[in-house]
């Protein structure tokens, strides 16, 4: 059984800078990112029926994942229980947090959470949730209907699993109900689930070391790939550079961003399109401000990468090192003005994967939005923090303050692969100057 | 009646960075319900007391804040909401434009595509 669960870990593809288990691209993320993208998700639900968005797209994902996985040669003999096992064992491992799915049948049944990242990660940020909304585990509700339906050999849509209970709001673990899905109802009928994209339209590439840096990118990426990150076998989580993280699913960030933008649109139009871009892009510049902040001032960072770093141009260079391990294909410093200007090259992106291969090839809008706020993130937290010469508690007046910095660095030009059909997506950030 | 850029500040200093946005977001049908379309929202534009009360319940809703009494002591008795010309304004959102500064000036053009 171990050597089955440590297949599903997957490996890291240096040719790509993507983690692939079972043919699912996976990507390190916080639970900053997490909820906040959520939060803005949830923002449209008095007019838009989003809800069903946040626990279709996990379901889609893991079905297709372990439907995979559980067809290959070698694990065709697991028995069922074995199968809720590896289920089980992958959630933690991802720190996604505890499932129990020993009561599961092919006809559903109760799931019990002890601990689960969404809903320890929205309490963390943002305080108890009213119990008038619904829980907040919607992630943890698809892949619980996707991975049962896996499980059983079910077709993808058979299950669809509820929330009762939520970590978010006090109670003392999040549950869940399993049960057949109606599919009888027209609008039902609209939201059909279709299967994972898995590594959509990925790009080869090589990482390429700067030769203006003394920051060794392989090293690092080499080093930081290797470590040995995973959930804790009593919570789950992985509590890691001051923050929750997870070996999250590149694809569900890009399901639920781009479904919710088609919705959106379809609902409301093309007008309010570029808040909703805005706000998508805020979501990775609150991921890159807590992430790449944490990591920036961890026992890893400092062992490892500062001994490398000779001036603040090094701080960038080594936390876009860092970024080409964590899954978000190659990111490579073009051009580099102290305080002025970072230009980013990135290829092979998960969002551009993913939107070319689900979607279509046009947009109105720039897509990797992750990517664009991800770029400022660096920008601001090296230029517009004292971090690179002490240490900053990363907390809401800290990022409030850097917010309204009149150097605050923003997006400035972004030539997307998608939008533009180039060969990779190109970010160019720099301070709006009123 | 309230400006858009008044409510704004106070919403993004007292709730968090782009908490205007956010309220927005939430709000944008009832925006349109009284004329305004996203990209006529501009700094100028003037906030009913009926928008006022939904804008402070949607921030009690995201960040548990309510917004001050005061911008409601503030607001005049013409209700009227009045949509700007949209020919004459810039959107309100912080759309990054074309940067004077030189760094940007050598680029390809795509500035309109900028998010």
């Amino acid at each position: 059984m171990q050597q089955t669960l440590q297949l599903l870990r997957g490996k890291y593809q240096y040719d790509r800078n993507a983690y692939i288990a079972a043919g699912e691209p996976m990507i390190f993320h916080c639970h900053h990112y997490n909820v906040y993208l959520q939060a803005v998700i949830e923002d449209t639900s008095s007019y838009l029926n989003v809800y069903p968005l946040l626990s279709d797209s996990s379901q889609e994902i893991a079905h297709t994942q372990f439907s995979k996985f559980f067809q290959e040669e070698d694990n065709k003999n697991l028995s069922i229980e074995e199968k809720k096992y590896i289920c089980q064992d992958y959630f933690r491992f991802c720190g996604f947090g505890i499932i129990d799915l020993s009561q599961l049948t092919k006809e559903g049944g109760q799931v019990v959470s002890p601990s689960e990242h969404y809903g320890i990660g929205w309490k963390t940020k943002f305080g108890r949730r009213e119990k008038n909304k619904k829980g907040v585990a919607f992630f943890a509700a698809g892949y619980i209907a996707g991975a049962a339906e896996a499980i059983f050999d079910l077709p993808l849509g058979t299950l669809v699993t509820e929330q009762k209970e939520c970590i978010s709001q006090g109670d003392a673990k999040s549950s869940f109900e399993v049960s057949v899905r109606k599919n009888n109802t027209e609008e039902e009928d609209e939201n059909d689930l279709v299967p994972s994209p898995q590594e959509g339209k990925y790009q080869t590439y090589q990482l390429n070391q700067p030769s203006h840096t003394t920051v060794d990118y392989d090293g690092i990426r080499q080093a930081l790939t290797n470590m040995d990150l995973q959930g804790d076998s009593q919570t789950g989580l992985i509590d890691a550079f001051g923050v929750l993280l997870t070996r999250m699913y590149a694809n569900y960030y890009c399901l639920i961003s781009y479904k919710l933008l088609r919705l959106f649109e379809a609902e409301m139009g093309s007008d309010g399109l570029p808040l909703a871009a805005q706000l998508l892009t805020e979501a990775g510049h609150v991921c890159a401000y807590n992430t790449f902040g944490g990591v920036m001032q961890s026992t890893e960072w400092n062992a490892m990468i500062k001994p490398m770093i000779q001036n603040k141009e090094d701080w960038a260079h080594g936390i876009t090192a860092v970024v080409n391990a964590f899954g978000w294909g190659f990111w490579e410093i073009e051009e580099l003005k102290a305080n002025q200007k970072l230009k980013m090259k990135v290829v092979s992106g998960y969002e551009p994967n993913n939107y070319l291969a689900h979607f279509d090839n046009h947009t109105e809008l720039p897509i990797s939005f992750l990517a664009s706020g991800g770029v400022a993130g660096i920008m601001n937290l090296v230029y517009n923090t004292s971090l690179t010469e002490e240490f900053i508690t990363l907390d809401e007046n800290e990022y409030k303050r850097l917010v309204q910095n009149p150097s605050f660095f923003q997006t400035q030009k972004h030539i997307c692969r998608v939008k533009e059909h180039s060969q990779f997506d190109q970010i160019t950030v720099g301070t709006i100057r009123s | 009646m309230q400006e858009v850029a008044t409510v704004k500040s106070w919403i993004n200093i007292n709730a968090s960075p782009f908490a205007w946005q956010r309220i927005l977001f939430k709000l944008l049908p009832e925006f349109k319900k009284e004329g305004f379309f996203f990209h006529t929202i501009t700094d100028d534009s003037k906030l009913s007391p009926t928008l006022l009360e939904k804008i402070s319940e949607a921030l009690f809703d995201a960040y548990k804040i309510e917004l001050s009494t005061d911008f409601f002591k503030k607001s005049t008795k013409d209700n009227t909401i009045i949509a700007e010309d949209e020919s004459e304004q810039e959107s309100e959102s912080n759309v990054a434009k074309d940067d004077d500064s030189d760094i940007f000036k050598n680029e390809s053009d795509n500035s309109d595509d900028l998010v």
